[in-house]
């Protein structure tokens, strides 16, 4: 959404979600620029007081990290507060993630964040406050006509954030602002120089915010090792593991097994025998898979499933991971929550836990999205 | 109306009084007739004696006799870490649940402190001498508890408490936080029996960045200074003074006697006014330690069902300033030890914000800022 001076339409407080990055510095600062009532948020989840274990570069929450939000708010000259969100997050974020590996899931932590923490708990708090819109550093965007608010990829194809953000309601649209969505980074960073603004030349964390070393460090941390041996799709054991954590599907690295002829992939996980499955690559082609906790976004796609004639098909460019370039696919609506999605052409990995959005056959609007669901789907004959 | 300060507690800010001083001793520095304190040559001597106008300024306002000693530091942290120190690495020590941090940390530092320190728990807000007998032990070296709590506003029995341990044990060191509550109520330390309090400049109207740590005479002997290198206080505090502080220091002190008796009955009223209002248009609000003895300026109040960090945002945004618990706790907000030690939930402690007023203030502005307050827990409460 491009900011205008004076745009009367988005007349409220809006409460900036500051990371201490460049990213949500310059969509601070942009808002300031456009005339709109800022407020700069740091939402603190996690606390390095009470986590002395951990080693390793930290990622986020650190102070230096509120310092350098609270020199850039104060450089822009908006307010600057710090949200404590530990126990929120703890619990709808970092326990999600830690049981979902444990049920053989590849889980996606930040779209749980975005999706419960960032526009839903905060967003409730900065109401209450006195905010009635929620900023952040995205790079996506929201468009808006006569059919409702649509959630769209951001113009920098190679940072778009679209991918994490399909759990929206029409409602968290209308109140949301983008303002990098129309930017690429280097304009990003240019904005930031030419203000001068403390975190220009920042480094981006990569990793996820709270696992600061590796996630199976992060994981046995908190549940120990829960050893258990690599098969063959037939059951034969070719290895042992150390926790079915340390697994994703599609993964071929990292398995600890020599001596075949052919590289091995993570083909299923099975949480139920504490088992990783291994196979060659064309085990993991599939033809169809099932989605659930399905969110719609689209607002064509949710008066479909207002008037509840299950099942439908629509066409889809589906993202099936971050950075993955999307399959063509059809996406069968069983409920408004549950799909089975069938590739239309080429096949992509599949890995129950990762996020599966729905975006137009354009690639460009997120229709709905969901998670891939533990493996139930037949093999392609 | 202007920013709306309800959080004195935290800084008096500056009276115009003490700005004024401030100033003009800052032009004497400029043009070179006041230097360095220690100095034999007239700028020193000009500084040295700016030092003893203000020490004596302080000890007058919290009734020392003239043979105590006022060491001069960079604030009350130091002031209390000096007097903790002072329990050495032996003996039993006494302080409450309560105390600011500078005191609970310095405490829980000292060399054994897991098996030497006792804390002791408020029972209805308060602490009883009684209580206090209970935890002394025949090796107790150090009991050290505040005049008035920041949070609460409570006013510690001091006198009758001192009084109790000194009849038991003669031999222990009494020390008093009176951070909080030099400005507020009569303070006199001859009266109090203790032999060491701390006192801050900025809370009572002075420049951040300098207290006081004032000595009975007898005990000044045996105090083992924490900063060593020069003999600046009577070698109890070496470091070339914070000139500029201490020159505050003695201008706040001097306004803040003067005007004693008028401000107590200003803050009376104020309070009274704030406490009404809420009572009165505001459901599920409880004033905490509402029946025990408290300083004039101070409200401590839960609020069912809003978060206090959230409030003190909302009243930011409206150009008021209050506190949920005390400032230095609020690097991450956390839910108020004292609270916690006095028994609310925590659920209920972070539900609590402090309102502490300055007796400076109009009655209309006080007004206004309660308005606001008003406001601001039904518009969260509505949504």
């Amino acid at each position: 959404m491009t900011l205008k001076e004076g745009d009367k339409s988005l007349a409220g407080r809006v409460v900036c979600a500051m990371s201490g990055g460049v990213d949500s510095s310059v969509a601070a600062l942009l808002l300031h620029q456009a005339g709109r009532p800022v407020v700069g948020v740091s939402m603190q989840v996690w606390d390095y007081r009470n986590h002395g274990g951990n080693k390793g570069r930290a990622t986020c929450c650190a102070p230096t990290d509120f310092q350098d939000a609270r020199r850039v708010a104060a450089k822009i000259g908006i307010a600057y507060y710090v949200m404590d969100l530990e126990e929120y997050f703890g619990r709808e974020v970092i326990d999600k993630f830690v049981s979902s590996y444990q049920a053989g899931l590849t889980p996606n932590p930040c779209v749980d964040c975005n999706r419960k923490v960032k526009f839903r708990e905060l967003r409730r708090r900065a109401l209450s406050f006195g905010c009635t819109h929620v900023a952040t550093g995205h790079y996506a965007k929201v468009t808006q006509d006569e059919k409702g608010f649509h959630l769209l990829r951001g113009a920098d194809v190679d940072k778009d954030q679209s991918y994490f953000l399909y759990g929206m309601s029409q409602e968290e649209l209308a109140s949301t602002l983008f303002p990098l969505g129309d930017l690429i980074k280097p304009e990003v960073r240019r904005l930031a120089r030419e203000y001068n603004l403390a975190t220009a030349e920042k480094p981006e964390s990569q990793d996820i915010c709270f696992v600061s070393s590796s996630v199976q460090e992060f994981i046995e941390s908190r549940v120990g090792t829960q050893p258990g041996s690599i098969v063959t799709k037939i059951g034969k054991k070719i290895g042992e593991h150390s926790g079915i954590h340390s697994f994703t599907v599609g993964q071929r690295k990292g398995l600890g097994l020599g001596g075949s002829p052919q590289p091995l992939y993570v083909v299923e996980i099975d949480p139920a025998q504490n088992q990783v499955i291994v196979g060659e690559r064309e085990e993991l082609e599939r033809e169809e898979f099932e989605v659930e906790d399905i969110t719609v976004v689209g607002p064509e796609l949710l008066k479909k499933v207002s008037d509840a004639n299950y099942p439908f098909e629509f066409a889809t460019t589906a993202q099936l991971r971050h950075r993955h370039k999307g399959v063509k696919a059809t996406v069968k609506m069983l409920a408004a929550d549950r799909a089975t999605v069938r590739f239309a052409q080429e096949w992509a990995t599949v890995t129950p836990g990762q996020a599966a959005v729905f975006y137009c056959i354009n690639n460009c609007e997120v229709l709905a999205g969901g998670r891939i669901a533990l493996e139930r789907a037949r093999k392609a004959a | 109306m202007g920013r709306i300060n309800f959080d004195a507690n935290a800084t008096w800010g500056l009276l115009p009084e003490v700005a004024r001083g401030v100033r003009a001793h800052l032009d004497e520095v400029l043009d070179g007739s006041v230097l360095n304190p220690s100095s034999i040559h007239l700028g020193g001597q000009n500084a040295k004696s700016q030092i003893d106008d203000a020490r004596q300024s302080v000890a007058a306002l919290v009734g020392a006799k003239p043979e105590d000693r006022i060491v001069f530091t960079s604030g009350a942290t130091e002031a209390n870490n000096l007097a903790i120190q002072q329990a050495g690495s032996e003996g039993a020590v006494v302080i409450s649940a309560i105390e600011h941090p500078s005191v609970l940390m310095a405490a829980e530092n000292l060399p054994g402190s897991a098996t030497r320190l006792k804390r002791v728990s408020p029972d209805n807000f308060q602490i009883s001498a009684e209580k206090v007998e209970q935890v002394l032990e025949k090796n107790t070296t150090l009991v050290s508890l505040m005049l008035a709590n920041n949070e609460i506003g409570t006013v510690l029995p001091i006198q009758k408490i001192a009084k109790s341990v000194r009849s038991t044990h003669p031999k222990a060191l009494l020390h008093t936080d009176a951070v909080q509550a030099v400005g507020k109520m009569r303070v006199s330390f001859a009266e109090l029996g203790v032999e060491m309090m701390s006192v801050s400049a900025h809370k009572l109207g002075g420049l951040t960045g300098v207290g006081a740590l004032v000595v009975r005479s007898g005990t000044t002997d045996s105090i083992h200074p924490m900063l060593l290198g020069g003999t600046q206080e009577m070698r109890l505090r070496a470091g070339t003074e914070n000139l500029a502080g201490i020159v505050s220091f003695g201008f706040a002190a001097r306004y803040v006697q003067a005007n004693l008796e008028t401000r107590l009955a200003e803050f009376e009223k104020r309070r009274t006014l704030v406490r009404t209002m809420l009572l009165e248009e505001v459901t599920n609000l409880t004033i905490n330690a509402d029946e025990v003895e408290r300083l004039p300026n101070t409200l401590s109040i839960t609020v069912d069902g809003v978060l206090a960090d959230d409030l003190v945002v909302a009243l930011d945004l409206k150009g008021v300033s209050i506190s949920s618990g005390s400032a230095c706790a609020s690097g991450k907000p956390e839910a108020s030890h004292v609270l916690l030690a006095c028994g609310l939930t925590p659920q209920h402690a972070k539900s609590t914000i402090r309102v502490s007023l300055r007796a400076e203030d109009s009655i209309e502005q006080i007004a206004c800022g309660t308005e606001a307050i008003i406001t601001a827990i039904k518009e969260m409460r509505r949504g």
